[in-house]
């Protein structure tokens, strides 16, 4: 058997080599290798690399695109976990409920229900009034508007009496949480301030004062919810109140001391606008973080939350969550130090969130730059005070001696104990104004300012581009200011207006 | 000598009389044209993530797609390469389009997974057809060795990308808003790699340069 198959083998090779010396007399069966044949093939292929070297390139570029996205997603922070963490963060936030018997926002609704709005063709003494004498055709449409909002009136006043106000917010909405009282309270400031008006030309100085102090505590009582827009509004409402006290005193001068004292009592000072602030910033840092875990925990809701267009692919925001997130809360974090220490200009929010950024950051540099100038409305508020409160010194001094002083320092030991400055430590200043006033075209001192240099550091002479009467040459002046009028315009007594 | 040793002459394989030359591996003049989509890739950057358009995201796609082909092409028909290999091959494939398709936001920005996908793709299965022609080359016939330098072609062929990021990482030093810090802690890592990759690069090169020189000479 055996040597039969190597018989049978040796035939088999005789036959190819034959026939493969018919194609090629060169070669045999014993000369073929497959294996070798098909490593030189590769050998040929191996060593022509030329063009693949070209398709590397894009290739490098895919690479380190795709190992830097696996980078990032190895840093990428959960929505949904840190959404648990920053609800119970908002929910914190919320404010100890209060009893509806000690529930100053029970009043509030109810004068909110009752508000009635000017007649049509009346005028808008909102808006005509404040800054301008009143005539006898607005005192009469005061009157009939003040009879029209009586019972609102006595409603504001009951709510500004109570410590304590809970509007019952709902927290878990975040940032979609309403605040539809906002409105409502400060249109009831400027109801107020028409009172305090009304009043005082009336004689009655004790109430308008307590009207004025009664403004000052609506104030407080937004202060209680931690949203900027909460703080803005209480800060809005202390102009208001700041303005009824300016004019009272310009055209409705007290005649005693007492009255005048009590208008000086129900002037809030001290409005700690730094800590106020960061109180706020805190709670919107919170309500931000809490509406970004949102956006991302949720599919889809990016481009409903950013609006239809957005400045990038929704996809980049997502792929930078982490970092943005990150990147927010620093920032945040820093800004709330910094506003608790002093002023925050243009250039120091810009500075502060370079520091912080990491990557694109879409998100915190469309909500940022907003909260930075916010500062700025704390500040001015205090300012405003400051002045108010050093102008009523001035005429108190005014009323007590016969006469003006002639600087400021005139008036310390007796009404305070060094000059004052404004909030950032610069001095206060005390002018008699020689400029054309807006009543008369001569140039006749008419009015007395005392004010601070506002925000710019330009001392403007005590004009405000805000105020009703700003300077024409001047167009950028934002200096706080009172004025008091050299020749008391109308001193009210009782009775006699 | 009857007919059917002459039928079954003429029915043995086309390789068996002569070596073939290389170009029936190669794509032959279909090189070229890949090779020009080679620029509209490289310029694929310079127009940003925003890009949307899948007219200009298109011949970096087809790019890396047909490049895919033919290296899926080369692995199955031409080296038909073995079960388990494939099988590596397919691990590893699944689990880099998935890393890739699965982080969040880049399956809503078609900039990065239109282009990136086929390209990563491409990645693994080149680095697989080098790893087994060198072994071809380098006459290592042991499976678990074939595997290693697969694995060692996928590292080798991304040293310059991990050398390119640990660039950029380190710049992030300069420029904090390109990365922050606990990303930026990855640059040595990857310079570290980049490096190895770069050196197993240049020691593999040489020896299978080398076996390719002597297969040529010595039929």
């Amino acid at each position: 058997m055996g040597a039969d198959s190597t018989v049978a083998r040796q035939a088999k090779d005789n036959r190819k080599d034959s026939i493969i010396s018919l194609i090629n007399p060169n070669m045999t069966s014993t000369t073929f290798d497959p294996v070798a044949s098909k490593r030189r093939q590769l050998a040929q292929w191996y060593l022509r690399d030329k063009h693949r070297a070209l398709w590397q390139l894009p290739l490098w570029i895919a690479i380190a695109t795709g190992i830097a996205l696996a980078l990032l997603q190895s840093r990428i922070e959960s929505p949904r976990r840190n959404l648990k963490k920053s609800t119970a963060a908002l929910l914190a936030l919320a404010p100890a409920r209060v009893p509806d018997d000690k529930n100053a926002a029970v009043h509030y609704r109810r004068a909110f229900a009752g508000y009635v709005r000017f007649a049509k063709g009346a005028p808008n003494l909102d808006a005509d009034l404040p800054g301008h004498p009143l005539t006898p055709h607005m005192k009469t449409q005061l009157q009939k508007y003040l009879a029209s909002n009586g019972k609102a009136l006595l409603n504001l006043k009951a709510g500004a009496g109570k410590e304590a106000c809970d509007w019952k917010l709902n927290y878990t909405a975040g940032f979609g949480m309403l605040l539809p009282h906002l409105a409502s309270m400060r249109q009831g400031a400027r109801l107020m301030a028409l009172e305090a008006r009304w009043l005082a030309s009336e004689g009655d100085h004790e109430e308008a004062a307590k009207t004025i102090l009664a403004m000052y505590r609506m104030g407080r009582h937004l202060d209680r919810d931690p949203t900027l827009i909460s703080g803005l509004v209480a800060v809005a409402i202390d102009a208001l109140a700041d303005s009824a006290l300016q004019d009272i005193v310009r055209y409705h001068l007290p005649a005693n001391q007492a009255e005048l004292s009590a208008y000086r009592k129900a002037l809030w000072t001290n409005r700690h606008p730094n800590q106020r602030w960061a109180h706020y910033i805190n709670g919107e840092k919170t309500f931000g973080l809490h509406a970004i875990d949102t956006v991302f925990s949720i599919p889809g809701t990016g481009r409903a939350f950013l609006g239809a267009t957005l400045p990038r692919p929704q996809g980049m925001y997502e792929i930078w969550y982490g970092e943005d997130r990150m990147c927010y809360e620093t920032y945040m974090d820093d800004l709330i130090a910094r506003g608790k220490k002093g002023h925050i200009t243009e250039t120091d929010f810009e500075e502060t969130i370079l520091k912080h950024q990491r990557g694109p950051a879409p998100l915190t540099r469309m909500i940022a730059p907003v909260l930075s100038r916010s500062l700025n409305n704390f500040i001015r508020s205090e300012d405003q005070a400051r002045v108010t409160a050093v102008g009523m010194d001035v005429a108190a001094f005014r009323m007590k001696y016969g006469k003006l002083p002639t600087t400021l320092k005139m008036l310390i030991p007796e009404f305070f104990s060094e000059l004052p400055k404004d909030h950032l430590g610069r001095p206060l200043r005390m002018l008699v104004d020689k400029n054309t006033d807006e009543d008369s075209k001569k140039k006749k001192p008419r009015f007395i300012r005392i004010y601070g240099v506002g925000e710019n550091g330009i001392d403007n002479g005590g004009y405000n581009s805000k105020a009703p009467a700003p300077h024409p040459n001047a167009p950028d002046a934002d200096d706080p200011v009172f004025v008091l009028p050299l020749i008391p315009e109308t001193i009210s007594t009782p009775g006699k207006n | 000598m009857n007919s059917s040793v002459i039928d079954a002459a003429v029915k043995m394989p086309a390789e068996s009389p002569a070596s073939l030359p290389a170009s029936t591996l190669d794509l032959g003049w279909a090189r070229w044209v890949l090779s020009l989509l080679v620029l509209p890739t490289l310029l694929l950057p310079m127009l940003g993530s925003s890009q949307t358009d899948l007219r200009v995201l298109a011949p970096t796609a087809a790019f890396g797609l047909l490049l895919a082909g033919y290296f899926i092409h080369l692995l199955l028909r031409r080296l038909q390469i073995g079960l388990l290999e494939w099988t590596f091959v397919i691990v590893l494939l699944g689990n880099l389009e998935g890393f890739l398709l699965t982080a969040p936001g880049v399956l809503s920005t078609p900039f990065f997974w239109v282009p990136l996908a086929p390209l990563l793709a491409v990645w693994i299965l080149y680095a697989s057809v080098m790893g087994v022609i060198q072994a071809e080359l380098l006459q290592i016939t042991s499976v678990p060795q074939h595997l290693l330098l697969i694995t060692l072609q996928v590292l080798a062929l991304a040293s310059p990308s991990l050398l390119i990021l640990a660039g950029i990482l380190e710049a992030a030093t300069y420029y904090p808003w390109i990365a922050g810090e606990a990303l930026g802690a990855w640059k040595w890592p990857l310079a570290g790699a980049g490096v190895m990759g770069l050196g197993l690069r240049f020691w593999i090169s040489r020896r299978t340069v080398r076996a390719a020189k002597a297969a040529l000479e010595n039929p």
